[in-house]
């Protein structure tokens, strides 16, 4: 592959250009351009920038720096001339600005998603759903949608390291010669360690090498992964299989601290199923029951939650298979009332074959093994719960622990590590930092040089999944092919070219490897048809039949949290996950969303345990752990079991990069092998000294305004206009908007939106939104078009949750319209209520006249105008806002008039459907809909039909095109007031 | 005592003052017109290759889709790989000095670089395919761009300029068939463009709404 | 009827004064070398200016981000110094067209100081408006004029018209002053004595040579201009009231705005003319110009003009509850008993209490009395626009997007910069210009001769 990549042609660039200014920058940028040398090398280093150059300037002048034509500057000097730069030979099927969609396939976050990524002439700019992948049904989620920022992070490793000194490849292949005479023939000495295998493919070459090398240990270690469920498995069945939950059959539902729509594998086709279930009619409607002890996207979506200190949970399991009649052991003390216990257990016993048990990671394997047991009892096996084999049986991959033994014992001589980024969040009793330097040769391949990176020797630059071939598996077995998207930006390889490299194999082409592999493993594939749909053709449709061992789970007998004792309970953060996205300025910006805190981690005390210590937000505590220490600021979370403390893991990096640096806290310092997730008897003590943590919501009370509407189902059936009672928009004095062919406007269901703020990030990458960082989002200046409020209602003990998404409402009477002196937010023929940003001279006027505060300012220079690869990653199709201008949600009016064009073109109307926002093709549970609300045949109409319908403030009569159809409860009549 | 200024005084403080306001309206006047604009109007732009497009269209007759291939289904009218100049200069002209860039580019793989007549702001979003899908004539905007030896912006590109049409496109539309003839003249503008504007089913409403432009 | 000439003569003007001795006092104080006292108050205020300066420099550089704006209080100081200032300014042209016409004596020796103290404080407001832009540089747009985009401003925006207020406003009061100061002018220029003194005031004086004609046509453009003025005063403030009241916000959307702000804009105006004006008797030793009588006065304008806006507050209390609309009555409480009540009460206290001690004749003489009580005002007045700016944008419509607003170091700097800038113009004004209006003053001589 050639050497030079963009950073590199970019560094040239500027170390070419010095440090000149104004006028004398665009001298020198010509005199660069029309420098044979630096021609030459972008020419090989980036084809695909010479080609979108050839539309014009937009994209190829800002890839060196063309930042100072913008904002002032622009005004006090000459526009700068701007070059095309045409294909040397064309390549076929490329039409110039027209984003092509190429179908691949992420593993992130512990879950494994089909997507399609949006290529601008050979840029990834963002990443849409794959309708036709089981995992994703078109939508995708947060994390997901972060991929491109990743992908273009100027942080990311790009050569090869040794000893911290920048090499190349040929000197590791030289290196590599010497290997065989560190280990013995037949491979004992050599230790490999990956992270939780989800290709296929990587499972070949390692059976292959360890056939080659028997003695070799390959090991598997991730810090939020499945153990607990599989292990649960295994002692229900005796054998190892996943669950695969159907939502869609189940009327009801009990979590134990399951979080599917959260953080389970397989989360956005479950919330799409679940989502499907929650049409309020008698019939159709399922109900949720949670027992949690922390707050969860799942729980705030239940009919009943029931909270419970995580240690307390197995207690209730087993107090509800009693009462259910499974014979496991008598227990009591859990907490939870008999009332409720009863009529839970009445609830289930009426919806046999049609209820749900499921049990989440956090939770011990004998709980995964009871729900196990009563899913069989309760019928539920085969129709709302079946079981696949796991692709991978554990003999071979061996855990952790054995590696730090034979580490002690001296047996390690060679340790590759495969992206597991084990200094820093393996489990602290391990201590494994300190045992990683006394291997002698360790090898560290990653997409970062991390913490663990500085430990090794050698160090080698992964390539990002946009950018090369490799497959996936979900653990519903659906698998499906990985394909680059760009060539590698820089040096990295993907997994499949290292391991081939290292086991010497001839063929090292990562297409040919994955290629190679499904044509001998599976022949019956069509290969080119699985690339470009995305998906192995019905994969993951083979069902286990398992068994259950009914005397399983005799010898447990399962102890609530005593008395007066504080448990911690660790959880992957919302955002960055086990801390591998720390460095996604996107992800570190996107709000959480139980705690709308941003930029760090914090310690979530419920409010009962905070007024006991006298806690505010942000006062730093002590929490100790089996003598373990670590200082923590909290955050005073309703809903939180009053004694268990909630610590997020991912933060406290220290190697992740310029963004993730330094932020919060590292809650891995206190989670010991056996106490994963939940560590009883820890103590907390306040520290003097507290923090600012970076909310972007500061008031969770409604007080008394009809934002989030929310009535029960029985309400709902008694009364169809229930929610809309004594709505009525008032007459206006001024005339009607103009009337244009069509009238764009969105419907968001609160009944169905699970509050992932999967939109946010969406928009975020769609719309060119920049980060800001923690001290802006302090000073309330976060970017955000879409934001996801969230209010309580009830006791902050047990309180109900609310989301609402609010983007710009596009007022037909829109105040911002009314007091902009230079006409930079107009409205548009069709109901679009438009803001020119060109035209924005900055009063904020608009923004205070506002009722929803949905428009956000440039206070400072916030778009990024520097970083070279930042530039790449921006939709060309949206100007880049500078600084001193008002931005606010369009509507993606850049797909609008796309689509506009094409139909204008072919003379025919825009058909319902071919618009879709960005928010909307990201939700999971498709909650937000957008169309011509003119059509009365549109899908937006139709949902604003609905009697649930609602404008948010429609007193203040600004007609929004955005409305919000209210949330509806199903609680167990049976409970009455005691929700 | 005596006087402390001598009578013609006033006079030269009169002049005094309307040399100042000229000095500052002239100075403004001369700021504009430098910043404008990248290139002037009515100015060849130099090229790396002395590219004619009289010679290439008046007196080859190449359409003009030829090279500007993408311009009918695209925003970017689309600039000729050097490919499609090597389909005739490989065997044309094959030892012009002039052409030595076009070949060594074609050798070497490193694309020329040309440079831009026709240049819009980064928030002014022109889509070509919907101006020649509605009947906009390329010499609408490009003039005779056939009796160029060396191209050269012939309109201001101001956004007035842009409003002129879009306030009354029937002033300028064109059947579609006669787009590309940049010689073709009407007899009946006003007749012909009422009847295009309702033929091609123009929205008039919204061609002057900012979001059509400016995103 | 001479008794009471002579107690009128004592009060506006002490006894013994001559045409010369009035003129030859005056154009003393401009024509004099500068004094120590002097050069304290100019580099102090330099300083200042100097500071103001440096913020501006910032903003350009970084932006408006500089300030503790944020959504939702994206109007903080730049828009509060905006209005304080601009209200500050109104008082002079009112002492000098309005009592002009209604041809009150008193003015004579109080109106060139006063519409000096206008024309800065105009000028010092007219830039926070440009400057409080996220693009400054484009703040022309506001205006209407031939452009390459063909565009209008956005005429239903009650900006614009703001723009135009002040552009008029700040023109016809220079012009008003400069008229009134060219037989000033004159009289320094034949009173200089030095050549580089006669050309700057002869220039100035536009040959002003006092023959009956030019006092002829003086007196009707003085009154020309008066009368452009007096209702000037009033667009003007009634047009920044509107930029508020045309917001649909609970504590803006309300109609009463444009006499409540004039008011207050009168309020703070007398305020500041006693700040200036006490000071420059007590060093000038224009005591026997500016006398008691004067300090009454303007005592009771201020003290009529606070009451009124006393008034105003109550309304606007009552009105909130009497409207019934809970986002009004939301808004009320927290400017009661919210996070910024203490603003509130600042405000109550300084421009409500403190003036209550003005019904007393004898506070009203007191010039140190005086001094502190208009010094309250002022500051009362600064915090009443940061009541009606912030107490309303930091708690709207949705709980979610409610916010608190803190300056940072930026804030102050433009604040106390700004009062800088004006105190430096207003020293440069005390030692180059006749401070108190020279032929006005023989006039009022003439007339009260005439009376005894």
């Amino acid at each position: 592959m050639s050497s030079i990549r963009l950073e590199q042609a970019a560094a040239l660039a500027r170390r070419r250009l010095g440090d000149a200014q104004g006028r004398r920058f665009w001298r020198a940028l010509e005199a660069l351009a029309d420098d044979p040398g630096f021609k030459r090398e972008l020419g090989e280093a980036l084809p695909q920038f010479s080609s979108f150059a050839a539309m014009d300037r937009r994209r190829f002048l800002q890839l060196l720096g063309a930042s100072l034509a913008f904002g002032g500057l622009a005004a006090c000097s000459r526009p700068p001339p701007e070059q095309i730069v045409p294909w040397v030979s064309e390549p076929s099927g490329t039409t110039p600005d027209m984003p092509q969609f190429f179908a691949t396939t992420l593993a992130y976050a512990g879950d494994v998603l089909g997507v399609l990524v949006a290529s601008h002439m050979g840029r990834p700019t963002k990443i849409e759903g794959n309708r036709l992948h089981p995992a994703s049904l078109g939508a995708t989620g947060p994390v997901p949608q972060a991929a491109v920022l990743e992908l273009w992070d100027p942080d990311r490793s790009k050569l090869p390291l040794y000893l911290g000194k920048p090499t190349s490849w040929d000197a590791f292949a030289i290196d590599l010669k010497a290997w065989p005479a560190s280990f013995a023939h037949d491979g004992s000495g050599l230790h490999v360690l990956s992270d939780r295998i989800v290709s296929p493919t990587l499972r070949a070459q390692r059976d292959r090498w360890l056939a080659q090398f028997p003695r070799l240990r390959w090991y598997e270690y991730a810090p939020v992964a499945q153990d607990n469920a599989e292990q649960g498995a295994q002692l229900a069945f005796g054998t190892l299989a996943a669950p695969r939950y159907h939502f869609g059959q189940a009327d009801v539902i009990v979590s134990l601290e399951a979080d599917f729509l959260g953080d389970m594998p397989g989360r956005v086709a479950y919330a799409r199923a679940f989502a499907d279930r929650r049409h309020p009619t008698a019939a159709g409607m399922n109900r949720l029951y949670a027992v949690e002890a922390t707050p969860t996207l799942t729980g705030a979506m239940a009919d009943h939650r029931w909270i419970l200190e995580s240690s307390s949970i197995a207690v209730f399991a087993q107090e509800l298979a009693q009462a259910l009649g499974l014979g496991t052991g008598a227990a009591s003390g859990s907490g939870i009332s008999d009332r409720r216990l009863q009529a839970l257990r009445s609830d289930l016993l009426a919806h046999r074959g049609r209820c749900l048990m499921v049990v989440g990671e956090s939770q011990p394997p004998q709980v995964h093994a009871l729900a196990h047991l009563l899913n069989e009892k309760l019928g539920n096996v085969g129709h709302t719960v079946d079981y696949m084999a796991l692709p991978d049986d554990s003999g071979k991959r061996y855990a952790l622990g054995e590696l730090c033994q034979a580490i002690a014992r001296g047996e390690v001589q060679r340790l590759v590590v495969l992206d597991c980024n084990i200094a820093y969040h393996a489990p602290v009793d391990l201590n494994l930092p300190s045992l990683l330097k006394k291997v002698p040769h360790l090898v560290h391949w990653g997409l970062y040089a991390d913490e663990t990176a500085q430990l090794a020797q050698w160090h080698l630059p992964a390539s990002h999944a946009l950018e090369s071939w490799s497959d996936a598996q979900t653990r519903s077995g659906v698998g499906s092919i990985v394909q680059p998207l760009i060539e590698p930006l820089y040096q990295g390889r993907s997994v499949h070219e290292f391991v081939a490299m290292l086991m010497g194999d001839k063929v090292q082409d990562g297409r040919s490897i994955v290629e190679d592999y499904w044509r001998t493993h599976d022949a019956g594939i069509d290969w080119t048809q699985s690339v470009r749909a995305g998906v192995i053709a019905d994969s993951g449709k083979d069902v286990a039949t398992v068994s259950s061992r009914t005397n399983a789970l005799d010898d447990w007998s399962p102890q609530p949290l005593p008395f007066g004792a504080v448990e911690l309970v660790f959880r992957p953060d919302p955002t960055v996950w086990d801390g591998r996205y720390a460095n996604n300025g996107w992800l570190q910006e996107l709000s959480k969303p139980q705690t709308q805190l941003t930029w760090s981690n914090a310690a979530l005390v419920s409010p009962q345990l905070a007024a006991q210590y006298e806690l505010d937000n942000g006062d730093v505590v002590v929490l100790e752990h089996e003598g373990r220490k670590i200082e923590a600021p909290v955050w005073i979370t309703p809903g939180q079991a009053a004694r268990s403390i909630t610590l997020h893991l991912g933060y406290g990096r220290t190697c992740a990069g310029r963004v993730g640096n330094g932020l919060g806290f590292n809650a891995y310092r206190l989670r010991s092998s056996r106490h994963a997730w939940t560590a009883p008897g820890a103590r907390l003590q306040k520290a003097d000294r507290s923090v600012q943590l970076a909310s972007t919501q500061d008031h969770f009370d409604m007080e008394g305004r009809a934002l989030v509407r929310s009535v029960s189902l029985a309400e709902l059936i008694a009364d169809a206009q229930v929610v809309q009672k004594g709505d009525e928009t008032p007459a206006s004095l001024y005339p009607e908007q103009a009337q244009g062919e069509y009238a764009w406007g969105m419907a968001i269901d609160l009944n169905t939106c699970i509050g992932c703020k999967g939109c946010t990030i969406a928009c975020q990458a769609e719309n060119n939104i920049p980060v800001v960082g923690a001290d802006q989002v302090l000073r309330e200046r976060e970017m955000h078009w879409i934001r996801v409020d969230r209010y309580y209602s009830g006791p902050p003990e047990h309180p109900t949750t609310h989301h609402q998404p609010v983007p710009c409402m596009h007022c037909e009477h829109a105040p911002c319209e009314l007091v902009c002196p230079v006409g930079a937010t107009v409205h548009d023929a069709e109901g679009l209520n438009v803001q020119v940003y060109n035209r924005c001279i900055g009063t904020r006027f608009c923004s205070n006249n506002c009722p929803y505060k949905v428009r956000r300012f440039n206070f400072l220079q916030f778009a990024d105008l520097e970083t070279e690869t930042l530039k790449a990653q921006r939709n060309p199709e949206v100007s880049v806002r500078n600084r001193g201008v008002m931005e606010k949600c369009t509507y993606c009016i850049q797909r609008i008039e796309n689509a506009h064009i094409a139909a204008d073109r072919e003379q025919r109307r825009i058909q319902d459907g071919e618009v879709v926002t960005a928010c909307q093709a990201a939700c999971p549970t498709q909650a937000i809909t957008f169309g011509d609300v003119r059509d009365p045949a549109s899908a937006v109409s139709r949902v604003k039909a609905s009697s649930r319908n609602y404008a948010l403030l429609e007193e203040l009569n600004t007609r929004p095109r955005t409305s919000y159809l209210a949330q509806v409860r199903n609680p167990n009549p049976a409970l009455g007031d005691d929700a | 005592m005596s006087q402390i200024f001598s009578p013609s005084f006033g006079l030269y403080a009169k002049l005094a003052v309307f040399g100042v306001l000229l000095v500052v309206v002239s100075a403004c006047l001369a700021w504009r017109s430098v910043t404008t604009d990248p290139h002037r109007l009515d100015e060849p732009v130099n090229q790396p290759v002395p590219f004619s497009h009289k010679h290439h269209v008046e007196d080859d007759g190449l359409d003009c889709r030829f090279c500007h291939a993408s311009v009918e289904t695209s925003a970017f009218a689309g600039m000729p790989p050097i490919s499609t100049c090597m389909t005739c200069h490989s065997q044309l002209f094959t030892d012009a000095a002039m052409l030595k860039p076009v070949r060594d580019s074609w050798k070497s793989g490193v694309p020329l670089h040309w440079n831009r007549v026709y240049q819009l702001p980064d928030f002014v979003y022109f889509n070509h395919s919907i101006h020649i899908a509605k009947g906009v004539g390329c010499v609408s905007c490009h003039g005779r761009i056939d009796e160029m030896p060396l191209t050269q912006r012939v309109v201001s590109l101001s956004m007035q300029w842009c409003l002129d049409c879009h306030r009354d496109p029937q002033k300028f539309l064109r059947p579609r068939e006669k787009v590309f003839d940049l010689g073709w003249q009407p007899k009946d503008q006003q007749r012909l463009g009422a009847e295009l504007v309702r033929a091609y089913r123009i929205d008039t409403g919204r061609m002057t709404d900012c979001s059509l432009c400016h995103r | 009827m001479s008794a009471a000439g002579t107690a009128r003569h004592e009060r506006l003007l002490a006894r013994g004064h001559t045409y010369t001795s009035l003129s030859d006092k005056i154009g003393k104080l401009a024509l004099r070398p500068n004094g120590t006292l002097w050069f304290v108050s100019f580099a102090c205020s330099l300083l200042l200016t100097l500071l103001f300066a440096a913020g501006v420099g910032e903003l350009l550089k970084k932006g408006v981000g500089i300030w503790g704006i944020n959504i939702p209080v994206a109007w903080a100081f730049a828009l509060i110094n905006y209005v304080w200032w601009i209200a500050i300014g109104m008082a002079g042209t009112f002492i000098s067209a309005a009592l002009y016409l209604a041809r009150q004596d008193w003015r004579s020796s109080l109106n060139r100081y006063a519409e000096a103290m206008t024309v800065f404080a105009v000028a010092v407001s007219g830039l926070f408006p440009i400057f409080h832009l996220g693009r400054p540089w484009f703040f022309y747009w506001v205006a209407f004029y031939p452009n390459r985009m063909s565009l209008w401003p956005q005429w239903r925006s009650s900006l614009v018209w703001d723009f135009l207020a002040i552009i008029a406003y700040l023109l016809v009061s220079i012009m008003y002053w400069y008229v009134g100061l060219l037989p000033d002018l004159a009289t320094l220029r034949d009173q200089a004595r030095t050549r580089g003194k006669q050309v700057f005031y002869g220039l100035f004086a536009l040959g002003w040579r006092g023959e009956a004609r030019h006092w002829k046509r003086l007196e009707s453009l003085n009154l020309v201009l008066a009368g452009l003025a007096v209702p000037l005063v009033f667009s003007v403030h009634s047009m920044v009231a509107l930029d508020f009241s045309e917001g649909t916000l609970p504590g803006w959307h309300s109609t009463m705005f444009p006499p409540f702000f004039v008011a207050g804009a009168f309020f703070s105006g007398f305020a500041m003319a006693l700040v200036l004006g006490i000071p420059l008797r007590r060093w000038l030793g224009l005591g026997d110009i500016i006398t008691p009588k004067h300090l009454d006065n303007l005592s009771k304008m201020m003290l009529a003009a606070g009451l009124f806006v006393g008034y105003n507050y109550a309304v606007e209390c009552f009105m909130a509850f009497y409207s019934g609309d809970p986002y009004e009555m939301a808004e009320m409480k927290d400017r009661l008993a919210g996070p910024y009540a203490w603003v509130f009460w600042t405000v109550i206290a300084c421009n409500v209490v403190a003036i209550q001690f003005l019904w007393s004749p004898r506070m009203r003489r007191n010039p140190v009395a005086l001094f502190v009580i208009s010094m309250l005002v002022l500051i009362g007045m600064w915090y009443e626009r940061f009541m009606l700016i912030v107490n309303t944008l930091f708690r709207t419509y949705l709980p979610s997007s409610w916010g608190m607003f803190y300056p940072t170091l930026w804030d102050l700097i433009f604040l106390f910069g700004s009062i800088g800038l004006f105190l430096l113009l207003f020293t440069l004004f005390v030692r180059w210009l006749p401070i108190v209006a020279m032929f006005e003053m023989r006039k009022l001589l003439h007339k009260l001769q005439g009376a005894g």
